[in-house]
């Protein structure tokens, strides 16, 4: 079968139809697939290494180990079935795994509040890349990803060896200086009262405010309402009458109140 | 007292500048201060907190340093009298605690301190439970859980600081009128605790209760009296806001005897330590701390003091 | 191939037009190294300060002076606010003592002001000046020169890193000690401004900064020099600056 090639040449296509005038108009996607056209390998490549940890996707193993105990017997050479699976291997997505991708998951679960940070989704920037010799970095928020940042430097850089000794120590850093910031903040707060600030009405305050508002004009309302129904209810002939009568008129009047709320 | 001694001036008394016997002109203070730095954080302050001292008082009678603070300090019209003596006082207390190091003199960090990671050891140099203070430590153990965790809220609150003022360790008085010791003039303890004051501020007269509230009243009488009705109409979901229940309400009797201040001031470590060395200096200010005189000042403590 | 990529803005120390600033300081007022920590170093640590305060949260892209309204109000972010503050304060100083090209002097029109509204000369008014900035702030602060939106002109002085833009926090009291009863009921006066309405507007605006910070004046004039420091900037100050912020009427 013929390769199909129709939807990636998209480009060419378009191009020599704008030169010989068929279309009129470029198209808004024009420049975007010129400057990033699309890939025409359509050969499977095999991927000899699996790139999250650079180990080879393929290898037979040594087989010279392996004893059969019930046939007393050596394995020395892959079988086919082995083979296939190999070749297989190297076609495969290689799945990708990552040891950042644990520790994130271990820190977020040892600290669920960190979450409750209030974060940027939008992206502004593209990637940066960091030095984590140091757990705070300029414009990058200290959080969860610089522990494991720093952790994964403090391996490659062998000051620790074992993975969750550079947790720990990444980990502790970032309490000491999460210590800080929060000491920081009162402090500031404390010294800036001292010094004769008045803050603002908190969210709090400004709600129940805001709140009072509807209130107090629902309550006015209500006032206006009741006062309505009750003068609508009375009988103005009963008020010369009895006290007994007026008592009896009045509890009337409360219940015929009562039916129509 | 104090550092204050009568001079034998016919014409008018004056303060003289304070002096301690462990700082010398000329030189520095080992592991802490250059000459040069020791000179501003210690000798030109204090000159200069003592002069103006004797402008603002220069009629009236010499009185120890600690008893102005006590005395002056709600009173507005001796508002620069308080204010340059408690600035003394607490500078004076400061340095009286540093006793210098034998490490070399500080390098000035560059910008690259700012984002420098705390370091995790846990077993400093200078520890009281090493130098012999043996009450002390047990103090501060059981008052802030260890001694790291009062090392990092010590030092870290004195590095909040953004303008001037002392960080603060404190014994919390007790405050029982029929225990007999109080009798006797012993003072007792229950708790330690650290404490920020800014500019001229005194741990003595750390809450400002009785002074607010007679403000309060003083501005009440003055406003005509169709005005002090209106608060009662405003909103009665109001509640007072943490600042104002702190004047009003929180730590009305509570007193402080004071063991060990930190002076945060730029003036103390600009000159050594430059703008990136704030960290550094507070740093050294640990290893210099002489901790016999902590607890030299540290009273006794109350035998109940786990019910409080 | 084009990579567009922006990068998250970080704080950086605003650049001066003067080039040879770095070498000889500001003639008559700073030397050298007084300069380098009054401004490089001292700047560069506020800029860095607040890079790391607001990185990753919704403030990353204000400049300080958003920055200080924004935050202004709100008691847990005030150690953002301080930084803010402090760099845009330092800014508006390091500005107003630039030598000028030319030798300048204060504008008519400031002039008038000044006679107009308090009966006095630039040289009297600038007594005066020096003589709040010693009484009024006895640590870190700032001195100002204010106009109002009533086009007045005022004295103000702050403690520590407050903000002449805002008056809630202004910082103009020192309750470390004792309060007078007037200043009491001025801040009185302002809780229950704020306490009414959240909308407070001030417009108000700075014509001259002076750092009262120890970072300022400590290398170049030891303890004991504040006050010969305060005079000696408002002696040369670069009133080409100072003159282009008073309100004109002219847009």
């Amino acid at each position: 079968m013929k390769v199909q090639q129709n939807a990636v040449n998209v480009l060419e296509r378009t191009s020599s139809y704008l030169k010989a005038g068929l279309l009129t108009k470029t198209p808004a996607w024009y420049d975007v697939v010129a400057r990033v056209p699309p890939s025409k390998r359509f050969v499977r490549e095999p991927r000899l290494i699996n790139p999250a940890n650079d180990e080879p996707t393929s290898k037979l193993p040594d087989f010279g180990e392996i004893y059969n105990s019930q046939n007393g017997t050596y394995k020395t050479r892959a079988s086919r079935a082995d083979k296939k699976s190999l070749t297989n291997n190297l076609y495969k997505a290689p799945k990708l795994k990552y040891a950042e991708d644990k520790l994130r998951e271990l820190f977020y679960e040892q600290h669920p509040w960190e979450r409750s940070r209030p974060k940027m989704l939008v992206e502004d920037a593209g990637t940066r890349t960091y030095e984590w010799h140091n757990l705070q970095q300029l414009g990058k928020p200290l959080d969860g990803e610089s522990v494991v940042q720093r952790t994964m430097h403090l391996l490659k850089t062998k000051e620790q060896t074992e993975l969750l000794a550079a947790y720990d120590q990444a980990r502790f850093e970032f309490y000491r200086l999460r210590i800080q910031e929060e000491i920081q903040t009162q402090v500031a707060q404390e010294e800036a009262e001292m010094f004769g600030t008045v803050f603002g009405p908190s969210a709090i305050e400004f709600g129940l405010q805001k709140e009072q508002k509807i209130i107090e004009i629902w309550k006015q309302k209500a006032i206006d309402q009741s006062e309505l129904v009750s003068a609508r209810n009375s009988n103005p002939a009963e008020s010369w009458s009895s006290t007994s009568t007026q008592t009896e008129a009045d509890s009337k009047a409360s219940e015929t109140q009562e039916i129509q709320l | 007292m104090f550092g204050t001694k009568l001079t034998p001036r016919t014409f008018a008394r004056s303060y003289i500048t304070p002096s301690l016997e462990h700082l010398k002109k000329g030189a520095g203070l080992g592991g802490i201060f250059s000459e040069k730095g020791l000179q501003t954080a210690w000798f030109d302050r204090a000159e200069l907190y003592t002069d103006k001292l004797n402008q603002y008082l220069r009629h009236s009678e010499e009185k120890p340093l600690e008893s102005i603070v006590h005395e002056y300090a709600r009173s507005a019209s001796k508002r620069e009298v308080f204010n340059q003596a408690s600035q003394l006082y607490n500078l004076r207390f400061a340095m009286s605690c540093l006793h210098g190091s034998d490490l070399p003199a500080a390098q000035k960090p560059g910008p690259s301190a700012l984002l420098e990671t705390p370091k995790l050891e846990l077993n400093y140099k200078n520890d009281p439970r090493e130098t012999g203070n043996e009450r002390l430590s047990s103090v501060i153990a059981s008052s802030f859980g260890s001694l790291i965790e009062f090392r990092s809220l010590l030092l870290n609150s004195s590095k909040a600081i953004s303008g001037d003022g002392f960080t603060w360790l404190v014994a919390r008085k007790v405050n029982t009128s029929q225990r007999e010791s109080l009798v006797s003039g012993n003072v007792e303890f229950d708790w330690l605790y650290v404490l920020n004051t800014y500019n001229a501020g005194s741990p003595f007269n750390f809450n400002k209760v009785g002074h607010i509230s007679d403000l309060q009243k003083q501005l009440a009488k003055l406003q005509p009296v169709a005005e002090q009705e209106e608060p009662k109409e405003s909103n009665p979901l109001q509640i007072k806001s943490i600042q104002e229940a702190r004047e009003s309400e929180s730590f009305k009797s509570t007193t402080y005897v004071p063991l060990l201040a930190i002076d945060a001031s730029p003036k103390a470590w600009l000159t050594d330590y430059g703008v990136f060395g704030k960290d550094l200096y507070l740093e050294r200010v640990w290893e210099s701390i002489e901790w016999n005189i902590v607890e030299q000042r540290l009273p006794a403590r109350a035998p109940n003091y786990q019910l409080t | 191939m084009f990579r567009f990529v922006t990068r998250r803005s970080i704080h950086s120390v605003p650049k001066l037009k003067d080039a040879t600033l770095a070498e000889h300081g500001v003639h008559n007022v700073l030397s050298a190294s007084g300069f380098k920590i009054a401004w490089s170093d001292h700047q560069k640590s506020l800029c860095d300060k607040l890079t790391l305060a607001t990185a990753g949260t919704s403030l990353e892209a204000y400049l300080p002076f958003h920055l200080i309204l924004n935050t202004a109000k709100k008691p847990f972010q005030t150690h953002i606010f301080n930084l803010a503050s402090a760099a845009h304060n330092n800014h508006l100083f390091v500005e107003n003592i630039l030598p000028a090209p030319t030798s300048t002097t204060p504008s008519r029109l400031l002039r008038n002001r000044l006679e107009e509204q308090h009966k006095c000369t630039w040289e009297e008014f600038k007594d005066e000046m020096v003589r709040r900035a010693e009484t009024d702030v006895l640590g870190q602060g700032w001195l100002f020169l204010v106009e109002n939106s009533e086009k007045e002109l005022h004295i103000l002085t702050v403690q520590n890193n407050g903000t002449p833009y805002y008056f809630p926090r202004n910082q103009s009291f020192d309750l470390n000690s004792a309060l007078k009863l007037e200043e009491y009921s001025q801040l009185e006066a302002i809780r229950t401004l704020v306490k009414q309405d959240g909308k407070i507007q001030d417009w108000t605006m700075p014509l001259i900064a002076v750092s009262l910070w120890d970072h300022a004046y400590l290398h170049d004039y030891g303890v004991k020099g504040r006050s010969k420091y305060v005079r000696n900037v408002l002696d040369n100050l670069n009133w080409s600056v100072v003159n282009n912020r008073l309100y004109s009427g002219l847009s």
